[in-house]
């Protein structure tokens, strides 16, 4: 009984940690579908759809930053990569244990950054920061985000 | 391949078609404030001059807004290079012709005197202020140095002059190397317009119009000593952006070898360079930054905070207590990431941005000390710098007066982006701030002025230059990048190197004649 138990505990933390992405639904060359999906979510519990301003997917963010990754030196692609399973997998070791971030809903998902954001471990808001920043850098690289925020330059 | 004297101009990454060697009277390394200077006075000298960089050239035309982009293609390691200590310390450093002076705000502001008594009492060296004060005229002269114009400030800058008044502090538009700005607030990333009068524009095509040969795209790597001389220089050419390492590249001095790749790069050549590095022990030590921080202030009316000159406005008031005050601009992507807020909130507190304006404070941190590592055989060097507790009590006074300064001037609300903070205080929630227990860990320091690797001093086993930039133990091998500076110059940086340089050129050049 132990073995199935076992087996079934296993199977269940590789499908909640390791496997089971989508397929990319974007067009991209050098983001691996888990790194595409998880900013894809993350973006999108910064800037969701609804409001005045454009959603992260209105303004390209996983494309944009997709490109800007080929242009980064082999040192920060190894880091911003392992940033990108931190984040991931973060709920492994600091909760909730669902599963893995895109795994959440978004109200989880939003909970789960605050804690990183509002975390006691310097580190932690450190590596969320860096998240952030790419994210937002991609937001801002869009035409439409510019225009709207923007809007004394446009004119 | 080498090129005829007779034809000098600058040769880029594509121009390179196999080795190249080559031989002049001086090879000076880094065409930032440091390199160019020299490259240019030395020509005008009358010698044979050639100047390495390693970064590509760029027009204005090449640059762009975007602020992704321009960290990939301006900046050292992506413009995500950082000093490790206690904190993380973030540290830009460029990769271009022109270096530093491309992509700083290009405030040129000369130190106080009470300055150079501090270096002097350092360093054992006394700058003769009235010849060194000619150093600074004639850089401030050729570069055309003024205060900000009125049209350039605009309400971001304003705002900062208006507090400072109300408050009796004094403050003044920024002495820039700028001619005619257009206001855009895109120093950071490359000047559109073509206004900054950075060294690409200025001091380079000046020493190519002296004859000087100007290579980009080459990395120097080592220095050749040989009997106390350093006789070559030996690199390689790369790639632009990719960094890929391509033909070997052996240049030959006559007379002088004058490195100024920076103060994080010539450590690394003179390390990695047989009896370059002399017995001090001293190369790569001393790193020193002016850590800074900033607030962003919410003001009823609208700011609109991306127009207006980058740094328009500063205060000098505050000097002696160790910190300076300044207006500050970037890309908006990399001023917000400290917002509060998720989601729909999140993309409210966007909207707010044409309400808002920031202003930054760096300190002096002479307490302060850090050291620069090879780190293998990459270029990116392994940095550890740690914040005195003095220097960090500093970073938050400077942070009181910002926001002093943003009430006087009417602002209604302050983002401080501090950890452990209300995510926005008002002016009645002023002592939140003053009473707060600030630690470096709560917020983001950058260090974007660096100096101190290869100090100057009179003493050869506490220092590695002497007072005209010669290495100590070495008869022609000189330093002449914000390395030699042997403590802080309190205000931003550039005009002091240029202004060493200057004077480190015309000691260089009655040395070797």
């Amino acid at each position: 009984m132990w073995v199935g138990i076992t087996i079934i505990l296993v199977v269940w933390i590789l499908w909640q940690f390791v496997f089971g992405y989508p397929e990319s639904r974007v067009e991209c060359e050098n983001l691996t579908a888990r790194e595409q999906h998880l900013l894809a979510k993350s973006a999108e519990a910064f800037f969701p759809e609804g409001g005045s301003l454009p959603s992260a997917a209105e303004a390209g963010v996983v494309q944009y930053l997709d490109r800007m990754f080929a242009q980064l030196p082999k040192q920060q692609k190894i880091l911003i990569r392992l940033l990108f399973i931190l984040i991931e997998h973060g709920p492994l070791i600091f909760g909730p244990l669902k599963g893995r971030t895109t795994r959440l809903s978004q109200e989880s998902r939003i909970d789960y950054f605050r804690s990183w954001e509002e975390s006691s471990i310097y580190f932690r808001r450190l590596a969320f920061l860096s998240l952030r920043s790419l994210v937002t850098i991609g937001y801002f690289s869009s035409q439409s985000v510019e225009t709207a925020l923007l809007s004394e330059k446009k004119s | 391949m080498s090129l005829p004297v007779s034809q000098p101009r600058v040769l880029e990454f594509a121009d390179y078609q196999a080795e190249l060697s080559d031989t002049a009277d001086m090879i000076v390394v880094g065409s930032g404030p440091g390199g160019a200077v020299v490259a240019k006075e030395l020509a005008e000298l009358g010698h044979d001059v050639i100047l390495l960089e390693e970064g590509p050239p760029f027009r204005s035309k090449d640059f762009t807004p975007d602020a992704g982009a321009s960290m990939c293609r301006l900046y050292r390691e992506a413009g995500m290079r950082a000093a490790r200590g206690k904190s993380m310390f973030p540290t830009m450093q460029a990769i271009a012709l022109g270096g530093g002076s491309v992509v700083n705000s290009a405030i040129a502001v000369r130190p106080p005197d009470w300055v150079f008594e501090k270096w002097s009492e350092t360093s054992g060296i006394s700058l003769d202020m009235r010849k060194f004060s000619k150093n600074f005229q004639r850089v401030e002269d050729f570069l055309g140095i003024e205060k900000t114009s009125h049209d350039a400030l605009h309400e971001r800058n304003l705002l900062f002059k208006k507090g400072c008044d109300a408050l009796g502090i004094s403050s003044e538009p920024c002495p820039r190397n700028v001619k005619k700005c257009k206001a855009s607030g895109e120093c950071f990333s490359g000047c559109r317009a073509g206004a900054k009068q950075s060294t690409d524009v200025s001091y380079v095509p000046a020493a190519i119009r002296h004859g000087a040969r100007v290579y980009t795209s080459v990395r120097a790597e080592e220095v050749v000593i040989k009997n106390r001389r350093a006789t070559e220089i030996l690199g390689h050419v790369v790639e632009p952006f990719t960094g890929k390492v391509g033909y070997a590249v052996r240049l030959k001095a006559r007379k002088a070898i004058i490195l100024a790749a920076g103060c994080m790069a010539t450590p690394q050549i003179l390390m990695r360079s047989k009896g370059a590095s002399g017995p001090s022990g001293h190369v790569g030590q001393n790193l020193q930054f002016h850590p800074g921080g900033a607030l962003m202030g919410i003001w009823p009316h609208e700011v609109n905070p991306w127009v207006g000159a980058t740094q328009g406005y500063h205060s000098l008031e505050f000097l002696k207590q160790g910190y300076k005050l300044e207006v500050l601009w970037a890309p908006a992507s990399l001023l917000v990431t400290r917002f509060p807020g998720f989601g729909h909130q999140y993309k409210k507190q966007l909207e707010r941005l044409k309400h808002m304006a920031p202003f930054d404070g760096i300190v002096a941190a002479t307490r302060s000390k850090g050291s620069l590592r090879l780190r293998g055989k990459s270029w990116d060097p392994d940095l550890r710098y740690e914040l005195h507790p003095e220097d960090q009590k500093d970073i938050h006074k400077a942070l009181i007066s910002i926001a002093e300064i943003m009430w006087a001037s009417g602002a209604e609300s302050i983002i401080p982006g501090i950890h452990g903070m209300p995510p926005e205080i008002t002016k009645d929630e002023m002592h939140v701030l003053v009473n707060h227990k600030f630690d470096i860990n709560q917020t983001t320091t950058t260090c974007n002025h660096a100096f101190g690797t290869t100090r100057m001093g009179n003493d050869p086993t506490k220092s590695v230059v002497d007072h005209s930039g010669r290495c100590h133990h070495l008869d022609n091998l000189y330093i002449t990048d914000s390395g030699v500076i042997p403590m802080s110059p309190a205000v931003n940086p550039m005009l002091s190197i240029m202004a060493l340089a200057d004077r480190a050129s015309h000691l260089i050049h009655e040395a070797t004649n």
